[in-house]
């Protein structure tokens, strides 16, 4: 007798790229991040919100190394990272946009999102240095994936501009630029919508989508709820250090402990 | 990306100059000065190296000390041929840069400069205070001038005393300044340069894309020091003799001042601010007591008309202007 093996259908499970667990941030007596976990699935778009001040910069910076976590575990594609250097982190796949204030002033968009390849390459420094045929290979490699990048995201246009001279809307795709250049599986951004007009944030959202198309898992911090509700798969709500929700937008939207939270905030800003 | 027709203009040029020079220049005082313009040179592009990873190092006298010290003792002491022994001072001068560099590294900005300058002097003490070992305030002398060196029997390099020394130590400056520079120049135009410029725009930014910053800021600092190392050696042996004042803090200052005049975005910044302002000074030695208001007001027009040094020139817009209009490519740089 034969046994009927049971087929789920659609979507086969798929495994957390990034897990965070029980992880606190204490500065002496505050506790800036307190006890919070959650997972992020390989493939979605994933949001962290909060009100002004609820420990998402922090949150952030503990998940791509820039800090230590007084307590708990950051678990990226199975392997424990917490407190690895953060160089380390981002060539292991976890790789995190700055807000505009950092960026490589004075190259141009093609020169800094090449630059950005550091990691990919095969050939060592020697190698580099005397022009070997991994190294050849790999400026070839770069050539190809600056291509790619500047396609991606719209940048073409102003390949040639410098750095310091681009409007705001290009200096983050150029910051997005750069890091994708070093070929993350997951893209941590750092509020992507900051400071954007209507136009620029469906520019914005139609660029973060075409990012996860092309295969790289994304998480964002972001303060700007209407946007997020628009773009993400799955929320994560903190406040005074804490997560007080989980879930899809709709569930978020509704839930009484978020709007408790942003209460005295205006009604717009959740988006509602 | 170097081009190789910019290569062969590198080293024609560099063989012109240092077969030519001495046929058109009689005068062993002129011979002379350009030999220390080209060992300053080399140093400078030490400091350069540091420079183009956002330090400003103001440590390549104390490390010019180390590789003239290392080659005076092995030289004297010892009887190592010159030859072996200014490879040996490059190495140790690098190997100290290294130990300093995985101490110091970390500090950015004016901290920077400010432990280098102290280095500066910390070196200059101890070598004053060495005793027999580094021969005190006298320093070591009666250094001999190089050797022969020969590979299986066959003469490579006459020993400089059976030559006309000048024109030999002339030579072999010129010699060493063109490696330097085409090893600062391959250093920039490969991958490793681009991420040199991503470091001195953003540490952090550079560090997020995965760049190693710690690892890779030793590297440049101990290149930056081997060289300074081997500027020393030379010095010591033109010079055959060395002392702890041979090169003190405000030869470190002015071998940063000589970057930032040729420009530091440029491999040959160091080495035309080099030319420039040691010839400079040393051709108006009339004026010598003009010479820190000169250097002064020097420096606060070059900050204000030409931040990015003397070879920024070449960018001018007047000078692409006539460069479009006479149909040729524009102005290229490597860095």
């Amino acid at each position: 007798m034969q046994v009927e093996i049971p087929v789920t259908s659609g979507q086969p499970p798929r495994d957390p790229i990034l897990t965070v667990e029980n992880v606190s941030k204490r500065f002496g007596g505050l506790t800036a991040v307190g006890n919070v976990s959650f997972k992020v699935k390989e493939g979605e778009i994933f949001a962290i919100i909060g009100p002004n001040g609820a420990g998402k910069s922090t949150l952030f910076k503990l998940i791509t190394s820039a800090l230590r976590p007084t307590e708990g575990e950051i678990v990226f594609r199975g392997e424990n990272v917490t407190g690895l250097s953060p160089h380390l982190v981002a060539a292991k796949g976890m790789v995190r946009t700055f807000q505009e204030t950092t960026i490589f002033r004075d190259m141009t968009v093609i020169e800094a999102t090449r630059n950005a390849h550091y990691v990919t390459g095969q050939a060592g420094l020697l190698g580099i240095f005397f022009n070997s045929k991994a190294a050849r290979q790999d400026l070839a490699d770069i050539d190809a994936s600056t291509d790619r990048i500047l396609e991606l995201l719209e940048l073409r246009s102003v390949a040639r501009e410098r750095s310091k001279n681009l409007p705001q809307g290009r200096l983050r795709a150029l910051g997005m630029a750069m890091a994708l250049a070093a070929h993350p599986k997951l893209l941590l951004l750092d509020e992507p919508f900051a400071g954007m007009n209507s136009d620029e944030t469906d520019q914005m959202i139609g660029i973060v989508r075409r990012i996860r198309e092309s295969g790289v898992t994304v998480m964002l911090v972001e303060h700007d709820m209407p946007a997020v509700m628009r773009l993400s798969d799955r929320i994560v709500v903190i406040n005074f250090g804490k997560k007080i929700a989980e879930g899809v937008p709709e569930e978020i939207k509704t839930s009484q402990a978020v709007i408790d939270a942003y209460l005295g905030e205006e009604d717009e800003e959740l988006g509602i | 990306m170097i081009r190789s027709n910019q290569v062969w203009a590198f080293l024609i040029l560099a063989l012109v100059y240092i077969v030519g020079v001495p046929f058109i220049v009689e005068s062993r005082y002129i011979l002379g000065i350009l030999a220390s313009a080209a060992g300053l040179s080399i140093i400078a592009l030490g400091a350069w190296l540091t420079l183009a990873i956002g330090r400003v190092n103001l440590g390549q006298g104390a490390f010019a000390l180390v590789g003239g010290y290392v080659v005076a003792i092995a030289t004297t002491r010892w009887g190592v041929s010159f030859w072996l022994a200014i490879v040996v001072a490059g190495f140790i001068s690098a190997a100290v840069g290294v130990v300093l560099g995985l101490g110091i590294l970390r500090l950015r900005g004016v901290y920077f400069a400010m432990i280098t300058l102290s280095f500066t002097e910390a070196v200059r003490l101890a070598l004053l205070n060495g005793g027999e070992f580094t021969g005190g305030a006298g320093g070591i002398s009666r250094i001999p001038v190089p050797g022969e060196l020969s590979l299986l029997g066959v003469t490579i390099i006459p020993a400089f005393n059976s030559v006309n020394t000048h024109v030999a130590s002339f030579v072999l400056s010129g010699v060493l300044l063109a490696l330097a520079v085409l090893l600062c120049w391959r250093i920039s135009a490969c991958r490793i340069g681009g991420v040199f410029v991503s470091m001195q725009q953003s540490e952090e930014l550079a560090q997020s894309v995965g760049v190693n910053i710690t690892h890779l800021r030793i590297v440049a600092f101990g290149i930056g020091s081997f060289l300074g190392g081997i500027g020393g050696g030379y010095f010591a042996a033109a010079q055959q003799s060395v002392y702890p004042g041979g090169f003190g803090v405000p030869d470190s200052v002015s071998l940063v001042l000589y970057c930032f005049l040729g420009g530091i975005g440029y491999v040959a910044g160091p080495v035309v601010g080099t030319f420039l302002l040691f010839l400079g000074f040393q051709f108006l030695q009339d004026f010598q007591q003009y010479q820190m208001l000169a250097y002064s007001l020097l420096m606060v027009a070059l900050m204000i008309w030409l931040p990015n040094g003397v070879l920024s020139l070449s960018e001018a817009g007047w000078i692409r202007r006539y460069r479009s209009q006479h149909g040729q490519a524009g102005a290229h740089h490597a860095g």
